[in-house]
């Protein structure tokens, strides 16, 4: 454990400090003597892998959980939380992955829920003054008369900000504030984080995105396996030391990456147009071409038209007019030439890996070996006359297992029991067993540790090289520019732009993204932009 | 890659856990039950102990009583199994009085309608009567599949519509001519006429003297061994299973979720048809009546829950219902305990089934250990 005392100001009193902190779950040490502190006017990011104890750390420092031993002091006191009422008393305030807001309700109402200003009824005005006075406060611009389910999540994220600043918290904990935001959003929110902390707020930001860690924090506490492994400055370190001590050895997040050997056209996309839910166009017209043995990237911030393309090409939803072929055959039919079926659009050679794993991917509740047949269960191979064959299961499940590399190495065990992303393996290990013609990778890193996404990201590009066709969908330009040969940048159901990857940056990429390059600089700064492009 | 939390050795113990919690609700609600039960009983005057007791050797007492016991769950056993299984795929099988229904008009018809030897009318029947549930079943499974129409209000609605067809089969028009199934010229209630077979009874008189315990007991259990075998050893059942967790991952996978649903609601409901089938063909006086069913069908549901939806379960959950309900008779007659007691536990135990979240509550308070898989989801919430 390195402590770091050369900064002057790390040598004041920390305005929230964890002392030797131990929780355990059963025989399961979640936090293992974990120490930490956080000053005013500063932000200080908890970093490390999924399932080092980040989460378990916050909710006892805004009173969720309760220590089982150890210490929390506030501004020098020792304190003790009975509930998250006593934290936030106390001025601990947490921003949680998942919002806790209700959609139908307006900001303002949203804001002072729970500490409504009254005259013996509900005092609106009142409620939306003062909200808008600490949204101007702040920089937090939001409209308080309206409705949060009109918001884009990023906008959603600000109610969640104004809230617990309306409560009065100086200590604002964010978990993993960024891993719903696009890259546009979380530009915005580090603008905000930046100026609540020359306000004089306690910043505590949770991730495990070393890039986020580098630009917005002043001081870095390391996590791994429950304690606490590193205590750094930002200024004095690096992102390659900090992943060393994340994960315990020297890590370059790149990929070794042959040039590609491309084969013949498979996939082919002409014209396409595809409905929403809301039965507005979400597909506009699209052409897209993939050959075999390459990766094409498609770049764009989320609900851009990426889901539902991804949905018509894995046989989840009609197209409304173009015409999509893999190897010269069709995946659209029915009479229109339209409809699609997921079972025989996986006969017909495509696999996929879908953006939300643990909703599409995976039956949690199913063991591994079981989620690892999913979709193959009428297989000759694992049932013969309607009887599953478990071992001949088993024995597959075990081989792969090994393949991939899913910990524990056991094909047994509830697949909702692994962690993130081991269940990724999961899911990759059964969609790589169907050799596909076509593979659809939709986010498929989004919420694992680095050593997860670099297992990832290789598998890919050793599948590209034994001459599948990889269509990447990703929200994350680092994704798209480390393994794309080329890049398709999608902004509103249409396709801006085909480049070779190696000839555009991320800079002319992020401003496709967003819809042209004349006003994007400017989007940028400008903080409300956002909601317009989110509303169509 | 954070190996703590996933090694083997704390996972091994978190499914030991989880399979002692698993067990742990329906036993825990039980208890609980027994323990309000008995402060209601102290309330109304009388002696838990007592009742207890009385209630025990009822159901228990002596070869005769646990084989009327047995008697009493043979039909809550296939019914249950018909709720259990539609919840395998999803689906909340409030229907199972209707199938049951149906499964007796079937069986009931070609039961005085064919002369024919037990040997052959028995199988014939059987087949009859998990047709007739599984066609009600299969109805409602497929309205679900292709309009989807909730399950829930399509088979309380068919449950009606089932009774009210015994009802019209069975009972004299205004004008007094009986119903097209019933036997013509017999006073008291109506009913069809006797069946030409019946179910043996399986145990020899030299054990239970008077004993009816008939081989609608080995149809049920080999209908739990089918429920059992199908949901875990066929594609089917991988299928259903997948459906009923998580039916967007299931589309994804390729399977037709529709489909699926609507055979599962076709195999409840056959599961059902059965309970009625051994219904008529078990019991005196071997005929079809509108009086069959005490509501085997609704009881099926807290059977399914107790039994936590699978077959071992629900079997062992059947025995006792079937076991609170003959044993609840002795009691009022030996104890002078109203048999209504009986009532409020099996209504104490479905609430205290439904209770895990006060379990939880206590948890929270620290009042009670909870065990580390749930800590760890109160974590996690």
């Amino acid at each position: 454990m390195s402590l770091n005392g050369s900064g002057g100001w790390a040598n004041g009193v920390p305005s929230i400090e964890a002392r030797e902190l131990v929780k355990r779950f059963g025989t399961f040490v979640a936090n293992d003597h974990v120490s930490l502190q956080a000053y005013a006017g500063k932000v200080l990011a908890v970093v490390g892998e999924n399932g080092a104890g980040k989460s378990t750390l916050m909710n006892m420092l805004s009173g969720l959980l309760q220590p089982d031993d150890g210490e929390i002091r506030l501004n020098g006191r020792p304190v003790r939380f009975k509930s998250p009422r006593d934290g936030i008393e106390a001025g601990i305030g947490m921003v949680h992955q998942h919002f806790m807001l209700i959609p139908p309700l307006t900001v303002a109402e949203n804001v002072v829920l729970g500490h409504e200003p009254s005259k013996g009824f509900f005092d609106r005005p009142a409620a939306e003054r003062k909200v808008a006075e600490l949204s101007e406060a702040f920089g937090l611009k939001l409209d308080p008369r309206h409705r949060v389910q009109s918001l884009s999540v990023g906008l959603q994220q600000r109610v969640e900000i104004l809230k617990i600043l309306y409560w009065g918290s100086e200590i604002l904990i964010f978990d993993e504030p960024t891993a719903v935001l696009t890259p546009q959003e979380t530009r915005e929110l580090f603008v905000v984080l930046r100026g609540l902390s020359q306000q004089g707020k306690t910043i505590i930001f949770i991730t495990h995105k070393l890039k986020e860690v580098m630009e917005i924090s002043d001081h870095i506490t390391v996590l791994r396996a429950g304690k606490v492994v590193g205590q750094l400055e930002t200024a004095s370190t690096s992102a390659q030391e900090i992943a060393s001590k994340m994960i315990g050895r020297d890590v370059l997040p790149e990929v070794h990456k042959e040039p590609p050997s491309f084969g013949e056209l498979a996939l082919v996309v002409r014209a396409l147009s595809i409905q929403s839910d809301l039965e507005t166009m979400a597909v506009r017209n699209i052409d897209l071409e993939i050959r075999a043995g390459e990766i094409l990237g498609i770049a764009g911030v989320e609900g851009n038209g990426q889901s539902e393309l991804v949905d018509t090409l894995i046989g989840l939803r009609p197209a409304s007019s173009g015409t999509v072929e893999l190897r010269g055959k069709s995946l659209l039919v029915g009479s229109s030439g339209l409809k699609t079926a997921p079972a025989r659009i996986r006969e017909a050679g495509v696999a996929c890996v879908p953006e939300d794993r643990r909703e599409r991917g995976l039956v949690l509740q199913y063991t591994v070996a079981d989620n690892l047949i999913l979709g193959m269960q009428d297989d000759a191979l694992f049932s013969q006359a309607g009887v599953l064959n478990r071992g001949k299961i088993r024995a597959w499940a075990q081989t792969l297992v090994k393949q991939f590399d899913v910990r524990p190495r056991r094909s047994d065990v509830p697949v909702g029991t692994l962690s993130g992303g081991n269940q990724q393996k999961v899911v990759l290990a059964r969609e790589f067993s169907e050799n596909p013609d076509l593979l659809i990778a939709a986010q498929p890193t989004r919420g694992l540790d680095i050593g997860a996404a670099q297992f990832v990201h290789e598998r890919l590009v050793e599948k590209r090289d034994t001459g599948t066709a990889i269509l990447l969908v990703s929200a994350e330009l680092d994704e798209i520019f480390a393994l794309s040969d080329r890049i398709a940048v999608i902004y509103e159901g249409q396709i801006m732009g085909v480049f070779p990857a190696s000839s555009v940056n991320e800079e002319e990429v992020g401003l496709l993204m967003t819809g042209g390059s004349t006003h994007a600089a400017e989007q940028s700064i400008d903080l409300s932009a956002p909601a317009l492009t989110q509303g169509t | 890659m954070s190996l703590a939390p996933g090694s083997d050795d704390a996972l091994e113990r978190r499914f030991t856990y989880a399979r002692a919690s698993g067990l742990a609700i329906p036993v825990m609600s039980v208890l609980l039950a027994v323990l309000v039960g008995g402060v209601v009983i102290l309330v109304a005057g009388d002696n838990p102990l007592t009742a207890y007791w009385e209630l025990l050797k009822g159901a228990f007492g002596g070869s005769y009583n646990i084989s009327e016991t047995l008697v009493s769950s043979i039909p809550l056993m296939l019914t249950g199994l018909a709720v259990a299984f539609a919840f395998r795929s999803g689906l909340f099988n409030i229907g199972a009085e209707g199938q049951l229904f149906m499964g007796a008009i079937f069986s009931a018809f070609v039961g005085f309608k064919l002369n024919l030897p037990g040997i052959f009318l028995i199988p014939i029947a059987l087949a009859a009567g998990a047709l007739g549930g599984a066609v009600w079943g299969g109805i409602a499974g497929l309205l679900k599949a292709w309009r989807g129409a909730h399950e829930v209000i399509t088979t309380m609605m068919l449950n009606y519509t089932a009774i009210l067809i015994s009802q019209y089969l069975l009972e004299a028009s205004p004008t007094g001519t009986p119903g097209p199934m019933a036997q013509a010229n017999v006073l008291g209630s109506p009913q069809t006429p006797p069946m030409n077979a019946t179910l043996p009874v399986i145990l020899p008189s030299s054990l239970v003297q008077n004993g009816r315990l008939h081989a609608g007991l080995l149809v049920a259990l080999a209908a739990a061994v089918f429920f059992w075998f199908v949901l875990w050893r066929t594609s089917l059942g991988y299928k259903i299973r997948a459906v009923g967790l998580n039916p967007k991952a299931a589309a994804y996978g390729g399977i037709n979720v529709g489909w699926t649903i609507a055979l599962s609601m076709f195999i409840a409901g056959a599961f059902a048809g059965l309970g009625g089938m051994v219904s008529v063909y078990g019991v005196s006086p071997y005929a079809l009546t509108n009086s069959f069913s005490p509501g085997y069908g609704f009881d099926a549901i807290a059977v399914a829950l107790l039994g936590k939806t699978t077959a071992a379960g629900s079997i062992a959950a059947a025995i006792l219902f079937g076991a609170l309900v003959h044993g609840s008779t002795l009691m009022q007659a030996d104890a002078g305990i109203s048999s209504h007691l009986v009532e409020i536990l099996q209504g104490l135990i479905i609430f205290f089934i439904g209770a895990d979240a006060i379990v939880r509550a206590l948890g929270r308070r620290g009042l009670v250990r909870l065990p580390a898989v749930l800590q760890r989801e109160e974590a996690a919430a």
